[in-house]
């Protein structure tokens, strides 16, 4: 009666033809990342607007119109109220758990 | 009937004839087609984001026409597209800042023009702003015209060295894009962008003074004291979206102060500079020349008019990326400006004395920043 013996290295063909198509997959997977992490869209911002009255500087959100220079208003003790700054910063986003 | 073992003789004979064939297309240029192959679909993917980039600037610039009440918007933006300016013959350079300057002034009058025929009704800061945002509209076209030429004309001629360079380049092409886009939002709603630094450090040496008059096409100039000093700071006429002609108005200042006899102890320029990879955005830098990222007529102009009367020219930058300069100014940026303000007051303070003339130009993009 004749035996059939498995020759260890039976399996090594498939294992390495399926590690090359994982490792394809993944080269895909990532080039497919990278377009989406290009789509996503900008981080959340808000610009603020900052109003001197002397030398006391209060900020607000900016408002359609506004530019440095522009005087807003009286702020008492006939002191005027100027836009001395506007600038976009970051919203801090809170991270779900 | 064939039995297992003949078939597996079969299937191995096959893989290896397989095997043969596939190293000899290897040799052939197999791998350098498969390569250009998965090289062109990522171009043409990335392709397809340009496009649309192009397309959403396009659509909120007529808009912002049709909002503005805008002739007939749709020939007046495809007209600004595909404006170009031939550039001087440099074979022979005598004379050429002029011929620049000359071509220079052609286009902004053609682009003027062009604007108050469409908008008549609207105010100068808002025909700026259509301006420019036309303006970012043709370069966010031209970016997508020349990836779009590149990359056929690489398939045309098998050229994959010419694609392989496209690829590599795309991710850098769709960053300088984005910042286009981005920037067009921001110029539209009228913040002051990164480049606006400049404008912004004259106008608060100015102390928000009352005096500033037009000296030249779009630039004003204003005369304060600052510690028995004459300070005279001259900058683009905000709020609109224009960057002036600073070169032009210091030279005109210059000439009138030297004809009453008075000569300049200072001229200082600042500017947003661009940093390097890895430097901080809104450190403070000092140095010697014009601060002045122009192509050339209004930079000669303050060396020219420097060198003449000896007048010492002294630079202030504050540094950012790209992206910065032609976006919404972030605050690194705005202390920036606060960091260049009290440096400017120390140059002047250590390098004039009381009684002396100033100049003080403050260069770049002055939309959202006023007087």
């Amino acid at each position: 009666m004749v035996t059939q013996t498995s020759n260890p290295l039976e399996w090594l063909q498939p294992l390495l033809l399926m590690l090359l198509i994982g490792v394809l997959l993944l080269l895909l997977l990532r080039q497919t990342m990278e377009l989406s992490r290009m789509r996503e869209t900008a981080k959340i911002t808000r610009v603020l607007t900052l109003v001197a009255c002397g030398d006391r500087v209060e900020q607000r959100p900016f408002k359609e119109g506004d530019y440095v220079g522009l005087i807003v208003g009286e702020c008492g003790e006939g002191k005027q109220a100027r836009i001395i700054g506007i600038y976009v910063e970051e919203v801090p986003v809170e991270k779900s758990r | 009937m064939v039995n297992g073992q003949d078939a597996l003789a079969w299937i191995q004979a096959l893989s290896q004839l397989l095997f043969i064939a596939f190293i000899i297309a290897l040799f052939l240029g197999l791998n350098q087609r498969i390569q250009v192959y998965i090289w062109t679909r990522d171009i043409r993917s990335k392709l397809a984001i340009l496009e649309g980039m192009a397309e959403e600037a396009r659509r909120k610039t007529l808009d912002y026409l049709a909002r503005n009440n805008a002739r007939n918007p749709e020939s007046l933006l495809n007209k600004i597209v595909d404006f170009f300016v031939i550039e001087p013959v440099s074979i022979e350079p005598i004379d050429i800042i002029r011929r620049l300057d000359h071509l220079i002034n052609i286009r902004i009058s053609r682009f003027r023009e062009e604007f108050e025929k469409a908008m008549p009704n609207s105010d100068f800061v808002t025909r700026s702003r259509a301006e420019v945002s036309a303006e970012i509209t043709s370069a966010l076209i031209f970016i997508n015209k020349v990836v779009r030429h590149y990359l056929l004309l690489g398939e045309k001629t098998r050229n994959w060295i010419l694609i392989m360079q496209l690829q590599l380049l795309m991710p850098q092409i769709l960053r300088i894009a984005d910042s286009y886009r981005r920037a067009l939002n921001d110029f539209l709603a009228g913040y002051p962008i990164g480049d606006s630094a400049g404008p912004l450090v004259a106008l608060k040496l100015s102390n928000y003074a009352s005096n500033w008059v037009e000296v030249e096409h779009d630039t004003v100039a204003a005369d304060v004291d600052f510690e028995g000093r004459r300070l005279i700071l001259v900058k683009a006429k905000g709020p609109a979206s224009t960057v002036g002609k600073p070169g032009t108005a210091v030279e005109k200042i210059v000439g009138d102060l030297v004809s009453k006899g008075v000569k300049p102890s200072l001229l200082l320029t600042v500017d947003a500079a661009l940093k390097l990879e890895g430097e901080e955005s809104g450190v403070v830098a000092e140095g010697v020349g014009a601060a002045i990222g122009d192509i050339g007529p209004e930079k000669i102009r303050f060396e020219r008019v420097a060198a003449e009367h000896r007048i010492p020219l002294r630079a202030l930058i504050v540094k950012m990326s790209l992206e910065e300069a032609i976006q919404a100014m972030n605050k690194k940026i705005y202390e920036g400006v606060e960091k260049a303000v009290a440096r400017a007051r120390e140059i002047i303070l250590a390098e004039t004395k009381p009684g002396d003339v100033v100049i003080v130009a403050g260069i770049g993009n002055t939309n959202g920043v006023g007087q």
